[in-house]
């Protein structure tokens, strides 16, 4: 993206760099996810496309005036345009990684996700494991959110933040191995 | 007015269905509303975290196992296992059984708990040796746990300390340290201290093996427990 459009959009959605940088980011991992939802193949490329018609739009003097809407729209019609050709790359790639056996996966995914909860800190692993735990989800999520003097929205935000970074540090951790595995069979 | 949507109509769209004008109201809203957003990810986990608990009915899992695939998330479902199998409830009544069992070992009167034969090393009897499985052992841990099988041993115990778990069965698998399944023993019910499994010597070769413990639930569905990674030696027969 070109610095100039990037400032346009930076200046559209904050006042102050830093809170738009902030909901620049936010906005770019919701276009990521519904690209994702949508089953499109490259879903970070599309989201940045998006964003990146939007920032020229700006740049170029459009009245744009509710900015998550057009991307929205922008969205919706780079859907269009893209979904079909990439999903069948997609899934062409997929016929060439052959799958691991589950009981292998579930074990080295068990050994990461301890290592991954090793490293959050106390107040965030309690969070995890009490939001995701449990027979009696609801009735905990509210006695958690009591807990904290938090509103039931504010806790599902942390708690998916939490999530995400818990499942990126395991990702990372299976990959690793995978690569371990892979140097050793050398 | 902001649209609202339920939990229902969110699982539709993210199982890709319904209308296109209907499926487009919806990813429009999801962008412009974050708090809708959040929804969604929650609705997506909550069916990922169900489907890993094998609570989903035959369909609906199918459904969802396609969904992670065709969203290029399958890893996903692996994670959901573990952390599932992490925050699984213990059962009711059987907290104080452990608490009380860590207090014991703690004040050293471990052999009056475990009893006087329960040893925490390789332990030679009658062409038998038996080899003590720690809980809490997976590979993260530095040192792997060391398995000497003389040449006069027929079998080889496997003892896997083990806490309560809601479980009808289990299941052990011995693998070769490239992923091969050497062996796999299943049996009912599930011990509340010691689940012991007996394998015959010649099956394991030297080297370093990992052996997997899992509970199953009532439908056959297998959850991790343990994991462990062992180095065996054996010596050869003169």
């Amino acid at each position: 993206m070109e610095k100039a459009h990037l400032e346009a959009l930076i200046r559209r959605l904050a006042d102050d760099r830093e809170t738009a940088g902030g909901l620049y980011e936010e906005l770019r991992q919701r276009l990521i996810r519904y690209f994702r939802w949508e089953r499109c193949a490259e879903p970070e490329d599309l989201a940045d496309e998006t964003l990146n018609r939007v920032a020229r739009k700006l740049s170029d003097g459009e009245p744009i005036d509710h900015v998550e809407r057009y991307c929205a729209g922008v969205a919706r019609l780079l859907l269009r345009e893209t979904a079909t050709r990439l999903r069948r790359r997609e899934l062409a790639m997929k016929k060439m990684i052959p799958p691991e056996t589950e009981a292998a996966e579930d074990a080295r995914a068990m050994a990461c996700l301890e290592r991954c909860l090793e490293k959050l800190d106390a107040d965030h692993r309690q969070l995890i494991l009490g939001y995701y735990g449990g027979t009696r989800q609801i009735e905990q999520r509210k006695e958690l959110a009591e807990e904290r003097g938090l509103g039931l929205n504010a806790l599902r935000n942390r708690a998916l933040r939490i999530r995400e970074r818990l499942e990126e540090c395991v990702r990372q951790g299976l990959n690793r191995d995978e690569s371990a595995i892979r140097d050793t069979e050398k | 007015m902001k649209p609202e949507y339920s939990r229902e109509e969110i699982e539709r769209y993210l199982l890709g269905e319904g209308e296109g004008a209907e499926r487009e109201a919806i990813g429009e809203a999801l962008i412009v509303d974050s708090e809708l957003h959040a929804l969604v990810r929650e609705v997506e986990n909550d069916r990922i975290d169900a489907l890993a608990q094998g609570q989903l009915p035959e369909a609906e899992a199918r459904a969802w196992r396609g969904y992670l695939e065709q969203t290029g998330q399958s890893e996903r479902l692996a994670v959901a296992r573990a952390l599932m199998a992490k925050t699984r409830p213990r059962r009711r009544g059987l907290w104080w059984l452990e608490a009380a069992a860590a207090v014991l070992l703690t004040a050293g009167a471990g052999w009056f708990w475990l009893g006087p034969k329960a040893k925490m090393q390789p332990v030679l009897e009658a062409r038998q040796v038996s080899l003590t499985l720690p809980r809490g052992t997976t590979r993260g841990n530095d040192a792997a746990l060391r398995l000497e099988i003389g040449s006069d041993v027929a079998r080889v115990e496997l003892r896997f300390e083990v806490a309560p778990e809601p479980a009808s069965g289990y299941r052990v698998r011995v693998l070769s340290a490239s992923e091969k399944v050497l062996l796999v023993r299943e049996g009912r019910g599930w011990p509340e201290s010691s689940l012991r499994v007996t394998v015959e010597a010649r099956d394991l070769p030297d080297g370093l093996l990992r052996l997997e413990l899992l509970a199953l639930d009532s439908a056959g569905a297998a959850a991790p427990v343990g994991f462990y990674e062992v180095a065996v030696t054996k010596a050869s027969k003169r």
